[in-house]
């Protein structure tokens, strides 16, 4: 061997040196001060829940943010979220590949998962209608760093409770809520001519819901019987259009309902709404 | 006739305290007080880690200037010196092939694999080095020392003092 020849194994030998060592040095700084960083949901109050009429979709919108302050930039960042339901079972599965996040920018990734309700198993979705239960969304990254020397994982479970959208419906829609307070306030004695329409709690709820029943994504349809007695009980059933199902609602009340020349005195109580 | 060298210092040890010593410390001194939220445990584990080994390296390189090229203990002392390079970057990184770094209520992993394996790739160019080039000077040095000994019986080939 040369000496020229060993000279050259010694400049190779010092240049890896030197590039380990600076790439120690940059990393070390750029990780333990967190300039590389995974924002990612953190609770079941980030997972915004929304329903698109036009594909029929369930979609449970969140996102996650790369915060890239180092001086090599974020590739291959592959996102994949998970849904399993209540019994453990995957029915969402989400992919997202081949991300980038530059060096110096922090970018924000919208995860949309969609749930067709048009594909889901009848069992899933009727779960999903009625039960109270949970979901865990598994948050899992994968992306690569430095000339892809360095591998970068987030997994993350989130777990957030479902309410029933129909419970939803029950106590937070502003119809039904109007509804009852529409009945409770009418069940104040009342004083209606016989000449009017006997159909009393009908013709209430007409006048009331017609107007707003179509500006809610919940479509509403009232049957109400006539009412001839003095006093009756009254169930009526309401139709809620949810996605993909409707649903039957009971709504119970009692009316008395008092003649007393040619005057009507009607009392309603015990207004109660369940499912049907 | 042979020149009885002394030196004081080398540039190898010059480059072993800023770069071993110096620098990361300064590193680690400015983003403990640049970064209050971070732990601190963790860097002054990394300080216990890398006084003592850069120390060490500091000495090694000093140690080394005291032999010739192509004698065994200067080989030996070379090859020393890789190996506590290799533990400094080990106790440098955190003393595991994965980072595991806690940011609020989640945490993200750092699989550093690929990157230690360029560090040995680089461990093992040093060493093939060290090793050339103890075999190239190795039959000069046999010479050198031959030759001296029967000029100077009680001839030493260097010597350094700090």
């Amino acid at each position: 061997m040369k000496k020229e020849q060993l000279k050259m194994v010694r400049i190779i030998a010092i240049i890896f040196s030197c590039l380990v060592a600076s790439l120690t040095l940059c990393n070390l700084i750029t990780v333990t001060t967190h300039g590389v960083n995974f924002e990612l949901p953190e609770n079941e109050d980030d997972v915004k829940i929304a329903y698109d009429p036009l594909n029929n979709d369930l979609l449970f919108i969140t996102d996650f943010q790369v915060k890239n302050q180092g001086t090599y930039d974020i590739n291959d960042i592959d996102i994949k979220a998970n849904l399993y339901n209540e019994k453990g079972n995957e029915i969402i599965d989400f992919i997202k590949n081949d991300l980038v996040v530059s060096r110096g920018s922090n970018k924000n990734f919208e995860i949309v998962v969609s749930l067709d309700l048009d594909k889901v198993s009848l069992s899933e979705w009727l779960s999903l209608i009625y039960k109270d239960t949970y979901f865990k969304l598994n948050v899992d990254v994968d992306a690569t760093y430095m000339f892809h020397l360095i591998d970068v994982t987030v997994d993350e479970e989130i777990i957030f409770p479902w309410t029933s959208p129909l419970t939803k419906f029950i106590e937070n829609n502003s119809i039904i809520k109007d509804l009852i307070s529409l009945i409770e306030n009418s069940s104040a004695k009342k004083v209606i001519n016989k000449s009017e329409d006997v159909d009393l709690v009908k013709k209430l709820l007409k006048n009331r819901f017609y107007e707003e029943t179509y500006k809610e994504l919940y479509k509403l349809e009232f049957e109400v019987f006539n009412i001839s007695n003095f006093s009756k009980k009254i169930i009526t059933k309401i139709q809620a259009y949810l996605p993909k199902i409707e649903v039957m609602l009971n709504l119970e009340f009692s009316i008395d309902i008092k003649y007393d020349k040619n005057v009507i005195f009607s009392e309603i109580k015990g207004v109660s709404i369940d499912l049907w | 006739m042979v020149e009885n060298k002394i030196k004081k210092i080398s540039i190898k040890t010059i480059f072993a305290i800023i770069f071993y010593l110096i620098i990361p410390l300064f590193a680690i001194f400015i983003i403990i007080i640049s970064y209050d939220e971070l732990s601190k445990e963790r860097f002054i584990r990394m300080i216990y880690w890398i006084v003592p080994t850069s120390c060490i390296i500091i000495m090694i390189s000093q140690l080394s200037l005291k032999y010739e090229k192509g004698s065994l203990k200067k080989y030996l002392i070379n090859i020393s010196y890789v190996i506590m390079t290799l533990l400094w970057v080990y106790g440098f990184i955190g003393g595991q092939p994965v980072i595991t770094e806690q940011w609020l209520e989640y945490e993200f992993s750092l699989h550093l694999w690929k990157y230690l394996s360029l560090i040995f790739i680089a461990a093992l160019i040093n060493i093939i080095y060290y090793t050339l080039e103890w075999r190239f000077y190795k039959e000069e040095f046999q010479n050198k020392k031959e030759e001296n000994k029967s000029y100077y019986p009680n001839y030493e080939p260097e010597k350094t003092c700090l």
